[in-house]
C-alpha cells in the first residue's frame, strides 16, 4: 500500500483552524475592567431603607452594565456542559498549537451573581413597601419588572434559552432612561 | 529551549508585575467605599452610578470624596489624560485599585529566584533542547 505519507502541516493547520473555531465561541466578552462577582445579600442590608434600597439597587445595576457592556451573557446549562466537555479537547490542544486556549463563560457567572442580587434587592423593596420606580421598560414599573422575573428565575432548576433571554432583555432596562449628557458651554468672553 | 524561554517569559512577567497588587470592589454604601481605605498615590478605575468610566491617580482624600488627575484613558473612557477629578463616595459602583504591596513584592522575587533556579535546573539536567514541533 502506497499511500500518501501524513501531511503534518495540514494536519496543524486544520488543528489550528478548529481551534480558533472554539475559542471564538467567547470572543464577544472581553472585559475592560475586572468584573467583581456581586456577592449575595447580606443580613444588614435588610435593615436598609427604600432611598438605601435604591442606591443599592443602582449600583447593582451599574455593575450589570459594565458586564453587558463588556459582552456579557448568560449560558444555558446545556451550554456550559458543551463548554467543559470542549476545554477537556482544546486545552491540551491548544498548548500543541498555540499556548494555553479555552472557551470562558462569556460573563455568564458574574451577570447572572448580579442578576440575582438584583433580583433580591427589589424583593426587599416589595416587602418594605417602598413606592415603585420607573424603568426604561414601556409601562413597567420596577417593582412590576420583579413580578415578571420571579418566574423567569426560579430558585432551583435551569432555565433555557428563551426565558434567559427575557430575563436579560427586561433586566437591561430596569434603569430608568439616563439624562443626555452635559455638553460643555465654551469659555465666556 | 522552550522551556527556559518560558520561564525567562514568566520571571519576566513577574518582575513587571512585582509588588503591585489589583483588587476590583462593588461597593454598596459610601461608608463601605470608604472603608476601602483608598490611599493618596493608589491607581484606580472607576465606574460612577452615571455610567462614567475614568482611571486616575488619587491625590487627595477628604471625607465625603477623593480627588485625582486622570492618567492614560482606558478602553471605553473619555476623558483624556492631566483632568482633575473628584469622585463623591456615594457615586462610585464599581472600584478597581492598583497599589505597589511590599508584602507581594517580596513574594514575586522569591517567586523569580525559584523559576530560575528551576528553569536553570531543568535546562542543565535534561540537557535536551525541546524543539517546538512544526
Amino acid at each position: 500500500m502506497t499511500g500518501r505519507p501524513p501531511n503534518r502541516s495540514s494536519i496543524s493547520r486544520y488543528s489550528l483552524c478548529g481551534l480558533l473555531i472554539l475559542a471564538s465561541c467567547g470572543c464577544a466578552y472581553r472585559p475592560t475592567i475586572q468584573h467583581p462577582k456581586s456577592e449575595p445579600i447580606k443580613p444588614e442590608a435588610t435593615a436598609y431603607d427604600c432611598g438605601q434600597l435604591d442606591a443599592a439597587l443602582l449600583k447593582t445595576d451599574t455593575v450589570r452594565w459594565v458586564i453587558r457592556d463588556d459582552g456579557g451573557t448568560l449560558e444555558t446549562s446545556g451550554h456550559r456542559a458543551a463548554r467543559y466537555v470542549g476545554n477537556i479537547f482544546l486545552v491540551p490542544l491548544s498548548f500543541y498549537a498555540l499556548g494555553p486556549v479555552y472557551a470562558n463563560d462569556a460573563g455568564s457567572a458574574v451577570l447572572d451573581a448580579a442578576d440575582h442580587r438584583i433580583l433580591e434587592l427589589l424583593r426587599l423593596k416589595r416587602a418594605h413597601g417602598c413606592p415603585a420606580g420607573i424603568t426604561s421598560e414601556p409601562g413597567m414599573t420596577d417593582l412590576q419588572m420583579l413580578e415578571a422575573l420571579e418566574p423567569l428565575m426560579p430558585d432551583d432548576g435551569t432555565p433555557d434559552r428563551p426565558a434567559l433571554d427575557r430575563r436579560t432583555a427586561l433586566l437591561d432596562h430596569l434603569r430608568a432612561p439616563l439624562p443626555p449628557p452635559a455638553v460643555a458651554s465654551p469659555p465666556g468672553p | 529551549m522552550v522551556r527556559l524561554e518560558v520561564g525567562l517569559i514568566l520571571v519576566l512577567l513577574a518582575c513587571g508585575c512585582a509588588g503591585c497588587t489589583t483588587r476590583v470592589y462593588a461597593p454598596d454604601t459610601a461608608s463601605a467605599t470608604q472603608s476601602l481605605k483608598i490611599r493618596v498615590g493608589d491607581e484606580v478605575r472607576v465606574v460612577t452610578t452615571n455610567r462614567d468610566r475614568m482611571t486616575f491617580e488619587v491625590t487627595q482624600i477628604l471625607d465625603d470624596r477623593f480627588a485625582g488627575v486622570t492618567v492614560e484613558p482606558n478602553a471605553k473612557e473619555t476623558r483624556p489624560a492631566g483632568v482633575d477629578v473628584e469622585m463623591p463616595y456615594d457615586s462610585v459602583a464599581m472600584i478597581q485599585v492598583t497599589r505597589f504591596d511590599p508584602k507581594a513584592a517580596t513574594a514575586a522575587a522569591v517567586g523569580g529566584v525559584i523559576m530560575v533556579t528551576v528553569a536553570l535546573g531543568t535546562l542543565v539536567l535534561t540537557g535536551v533542547p525541546v524543539i517546538i514541533p512544526p
